[in-house]
């Protein structure tokens, strides 16, 4: 699996952080229930979750 | 040798990459017949994080980075092209494709880390400008088809004239995009039980243009639209496209060889089993080359082996296909041989099932051919995708139970996109001022240069409202109105209707409308829950 493709090899390879078994899970799950919204269908993007319940 | 990084920018988020986009495609093909190193990153197709595209753009060292999309990419357009200025800032930035061409001058105000635009049909310019870049001293003032910066001035360089003939050009360098790892897996369309099963699906483009002048449609030069006009110091100053009454239809296909050739080269290379024309109207064509053209595609498919047989296990030799249709353009003869050899389903915009709005929007169809094409494609054994929108800007209570009285007669099932007045369409040139009124004071709040860049950047695929042109319906009376003609709530229409009246002090005999038009001649069907 190669992010850039071209017809020469590029100076510097790209490096990508390997995602662990449960962000890939994650991953897909919200993926999918982005897919299937509607109805009482609804559910958190943990990675767009912006606040936390300290309160400054 | 010039070396280039295309990126091609991320378009509708909400779902999953389904077509290599064709033009960034053949321009890296064009570059590297013409012996220019050339990487691409498809950010649609991967969606990776900034840090990600980062990484991608510091791995060599880039004399431009190509950056193109349509008008609705906008944002991601916007973020990339900042982190290509902050990660490379000796690369020249170069922005195509029809958001730029559709406001050139405004979208170089509005993106000031790009370098250069290329504005309209661009597989010369790309070879041009590569070339140039490959000199001691380039000048690119000398390459046609560029709006560039020049001390503190925007300034165009000449217009670039289209190719003349379409079959000069490369097959596009699908080779450079994640066919296996993206695009092989989301093949599925639903559109058709074929398109469904679908799972080695690719594209085709075979011609360019329409011959139809719809108001909400743009093709930004590639029919010969675009004219360049000057200021009295005979500088051009200013693009414009088609205006009423005027209208130039260049329409330009390739040869049914060079189509069936590319469809073998994908047989064989690909192994596909899907091949999904993306040409903006089939049967414009067909009728152009006075009938000949689908019919030869359809013979050399035949020749070509191609025709799909279907096996046991629902699966298939061969490869289906699909594109799009017209509803008075079409016959049920074409219709029938397209089946015979492999066409499973075809788009028609058919829009709206009301003659009164079909007559205001320059499409060519009425209720009648829309209605009797729905049938003839049925009956050919294809699959009719029946477009809908809503929000016309004559658009009443009675033309919206038009429109619901057809989806229930004809079995259609659909969620209804919204007028959009897209740039470069006669509409945006029509409602200009209303959009910008719609949108005013947003650029201030969210940063941007202006009201219209507020807009771009809010511009979806039309299945969400944005700016409005409607005369009768504003945008939540549009969206709760669609979600009752959805589930088929004429009770709820007719209840809704009445505080309408009350709302805009319509009195009692008078139509349910505040457009001054003479409607008597169109013919009035009572439809009431």
């Amino acid at each position: 699996m190669s992010l850039l493709k071209g017809n020469f090899k590029v100076k510097k390879p790209i490096k990508e952080k390997k995602l662990t078994e449960q962000k890939k899970l994650e991953e897909i799950f919200e993926k999918s229930a982005k897919q299937r919204l509607g109805g009482s269908m609804v559910y958190v993007s943990k990675s767009k979750v912006n606040w936390d319940l300290d309160e400054k | 040798m010039a070396k280039i990084l295309f990126i091609n920018p991320m378009v509708r988020e909400e779902e999953d990459p389904k077509h290599i986009p064709m033009g960034i495609a053949q321009l890296a093909s064009i570059a590297i017949n013409a012996g220019h190193q050339v990487q691409v990153y498809d950010q649609n197709a991967w969606r990776k994080d900034d840090a990600i595209v980062k990484e991608i753009l510091i791995s060599d060292e880039w004399d431009v980075v190509g950056i193109g999309g349509i008008t609705t990419a906008y944002a991601s357009i916007k973020k990339i092209v900042k982190l290509v200025s902050r990660c490379c800032p000796k690369t020249l930035i170069a922005l195509g494709g029809g958001v730029l061409t559709s406001l050139p001058k405004e979208t170089m105000k509005w993106l000031p880390e790009v370098d250069l635009g290329f504005v309209g049909e661009s597989y010369k310019t790309i070879v041009d400008l590569l070339n140039a870049l490959d000199t001691e001293n380039p000048n690119l003032e000398n390459v046609k088809g560029l709006i560039l910066r020049k001390n503190d001035k925007i300034i165009f360089t000449p217009q670039r004239e289209l190719l003349h003939n379409l079959d000069e050009l490369p097959y596009p360098a699908y080779d450079l995009f994640p066919i296996q790892e993206i695009y092989f897996k989301n093949s599925a369309m639903m559109y058709s039980e074929e398109g469904m099963l679908a799972t080695r699906r690719m594209d085709i483009n075979g011609s360019l243009g329409c011959s139809l002048v719809c108001k909400f449609c743009y093709h930004l030069g590639i029919i010969g639209d675009m004219r360049y006009e000057k200021n009295e110091n005979g500088e051009v100053n200013r693009i414009a496209f088609d205006e009423e009454g005027s209208f130039t239809r260049n329409i330009r296909f390739h040869s049914t060889d060079y189509i069936i050739n590319q469809a073998v080269y994908l047989k064989k290379k690909y192994d596909v089993n899907f091949i999904y024309f993306l040409d903006e109207n089939f049967m414009t064509m067909d009728v152009y080359s006075k009938r000949t053209w689908l019919k030869g595609i359809c013979k050399g498919w035949k020749e070509a082996g191609l025709v799909p047989k279907k096996k046991k296990d629902g699966t298939w030799d061969g490869v289906y296909w699909s594109g799009t249709s017209h509803a008075t353009l079409c016959n049920p003869e074409i219709l029938k041989i397209m089946a015979e050899h492999g066409c499973s389903h075809l788009v028609y915009g058919y829009e709206h099932f009301d003659d009164r709005i079909l007559k205001t929007i320059g499409k060519g169809s009425n209720r009648k051919t829309n209605l009797r094409s729905f049938f003839w494609t049925l009956k050919a054994g294809i699959r009719p995708i029946p477009n809908q929108i809503i929000g016309f800007p004559t658009e009443d209570f009675d033309s919206l139970r038009m429109q619901m009285k057809a989806w229930d007669d004809l079995g259609i099932v659909t969620k209804p996109h919204f007028a959009t007045p897209y740039p470069g369409s006669l509409w945006f040139t029509e409602y200009r001022n209303e959009i910008l009124d719609q949108y005013k004071g947003q650029g201030k709040k969210f940063g941007l240069s202006d009201d219209l860049e507020a807009y771009v950047m809010d511009l979806g695929d039309a299945s969400r409202v944005s700016a409005v042109i409607s005369r009768n319906f504003n945008a939540v009376e549009l969206i709760g109105l669609r979600e009752m003609m959805m589930h088929k709530q004429y009770d709820k229409i007719d209840q809704y209707e009445k505080e309408w009246r009350q709302k805009h002090g319509i009195k009692p005999g008078q139509p349910s409308t505040l457009v001054d038009e003479d409607i008597s001649k169109f013919k009035k069907i009572k439809i009431s829950a």
